[in-house]
């Protein structure tokens, strides 16, 4: 993949549903107990709590905080289980869509019980930035719409380990999935009413802002998405071309490396 | 043997540790660390933080965008766990920054010769231009416009 090639469509990952994820299972959660759910509306809310546990659970279990980076690195690395959640959550964006719109205000008062009040504090004071967070994801959904109804149907392919992808956005793409790895935990938490120890719930809140907003900076620089100056500034947006002429560079000289070394005799 | 993976090997007759950064075949591309401190860019992993305890490292290991070789899957030892993501980006984006720096530019001697020359960046951080005739430039040289073509005749025979 190329810098020229990424769009919101890779760099949202999970299509951007999971600030959703909350709001819809709650609804869900409601119409099934006066089973008034549909067919669809029941699978969602499986997948909800599929989503959640598989991914929060192991998050939520960890026990320091060198323990809990390796959990999400872990999780981060688990490529099968990225795209066939991918998978599953996109073949449902259109329900996701007639769920509450999330706002930051919600999701720091649902998490509120889950995090303690010093997180939720955190959350609240970081308004401006997860909203425009909240935001790019929502404008990569509208404008990549019908490219994502194709989505469901093939299994997407990031490798963010792979040499074809620029370590630039290798890094940013990292961090899409460590923001959007947290907040999943996080809703774990709301979700299964459990509150967080002081410590765990410090780290995956710091996790969750810091990667939010490293995310936000790739999302401020794809075209079709606009993201207030005063949120990122423009001279931290990231020039997608100067990273694609240098990855181009980059690679040139380590496939002229690779000839040398297979060409040198056996030691 | 895949990126990401943690990997020990002799390099010159010194162990040294190091992160699988690509796979080709049965070759396999490795950042290795260093102990020595050079000028420049580098990412730094002390002995005792999570990165540092998973090699494991006994001192402060400094991870450089030149440090890389490309050796045999089988003469490498893997670790039990791969490195953090953090760091993989980290020392992909020193190799990648480096490796762009190495193409051919235009370079004129201090004779006013223009020649062809990878600018290489010694272990002590700083640029030389080492020409396609194979004549590593001293100063004062400077690098010139594309539009100044090669002036040395061997330059542009090679």
């Amino acid at each position: 993949m190329t810098a020229a090639e990424i769009a919101p469509i890779d760099a949202t990952p999970f299509a951007g549903v999971v600030p959703w994820l909350v709001s819809l299972w709650r609804k869900l959660r409601a119409m099934v107990e006066v089973h008034q759910a549909t067919n669809e509306e029941q699978q969602v809310l499986h997948l909800i709590e599929y989503v959640t546990s598989t991914i929060g659970c192991p998050v939520l279990a960890a026990s320091d905080v060198d323990d809990l980076d390796d959990r999400l690195d872990t999780l981060i690395g688990s490529e099968a289980l990225l795209a066939s959640i991918q998978y599953l959550l996109a073949q449902h964006l259109t329900l996701f869509e007639t769920a509450e719109p999330p706002s930051t205000t919600r999701v720091a008062a649902a998490a509120g019980e889950s995090l303690g009040a010093a997180q939720a504090r955190l959350l609240t004071e970081a308004q401006p930035m997860l909203d425009a967070w909240l935001s790019a994801q929502r404008q990569g959904i509208a404008r990549y719409a019908a490219e994502m109804s194709t989505w469901a149907g093939r299994r997407r392919d990031l490798d963010l380990a792979s040499p074809d992808l620029p370590a630039e956005l290798a890094e940013y793409l990292f961090h899409a999935l460590r923001a959007t790895m947290s907040i999943i935990a996080i809703s774990c938490a709301v979700i299964g009413e459990q509150r967080m120890e002081p410590w765990l719930a410090r780290a995956l809140t710091e996790r969750f802002l810091e990667s939010a907003r490293q995310h936000l900076r790739m999302l401020a620089s794809l075209p079709g998405i606009v993201v207030d100056e005063a949120i990122v500034p423009h001279a931290e947006r990231l020039d997608l071309a100067a990273i694609e002429v240098r990855h181009r560079r980059a690679r040139d000289v380590a496939r002229r490396t690779l000839e040398a070394a297979r060409m040198r005799p056996s030691s | 043997m895949r990126e990401r993976d943690i990997v020990r090997f002799e390099l010159e007759g010194k162990l040294r540790l190091g992160v699988v950064i690509e796979v080709q075949g049965d070759r396999v591309r490795v950042g290795y660390g260093t102990t020595r401190d050079h000028a420049g860019p580098c990412v730094l992993v002390s002995e005792d933080s999570r990165q540092g305890r998973s090699f494991p490292l006994r001192e402060p290991t400094r991870f450089y965008g030149a440090n890389t070789c490309w050796e045999r899957a089988s003469d490498l030892e893997r670790g039990a766990k791969p490195c953090s993501w953090e760091l993989l980006n980290a020392i992909r984006k020193l190799v990648e920054l480096h490796d762009a720096s190495l193409l051919e530019q235009h370079v004129q001697d201090a004779g006013g010769v223009v020649h062809m020359a990878k600018l290489v960046s010694p272990i002590d951080g700083e640029c030389q231009p080492v020409t396609r005739c194979g004549r590593a430039l001293s100063l004062p040289w400077q690098l010139m416009d594309k539009d100044a073509p090669p002036t040395c005749l061997l330059c542009m025979a090679i």
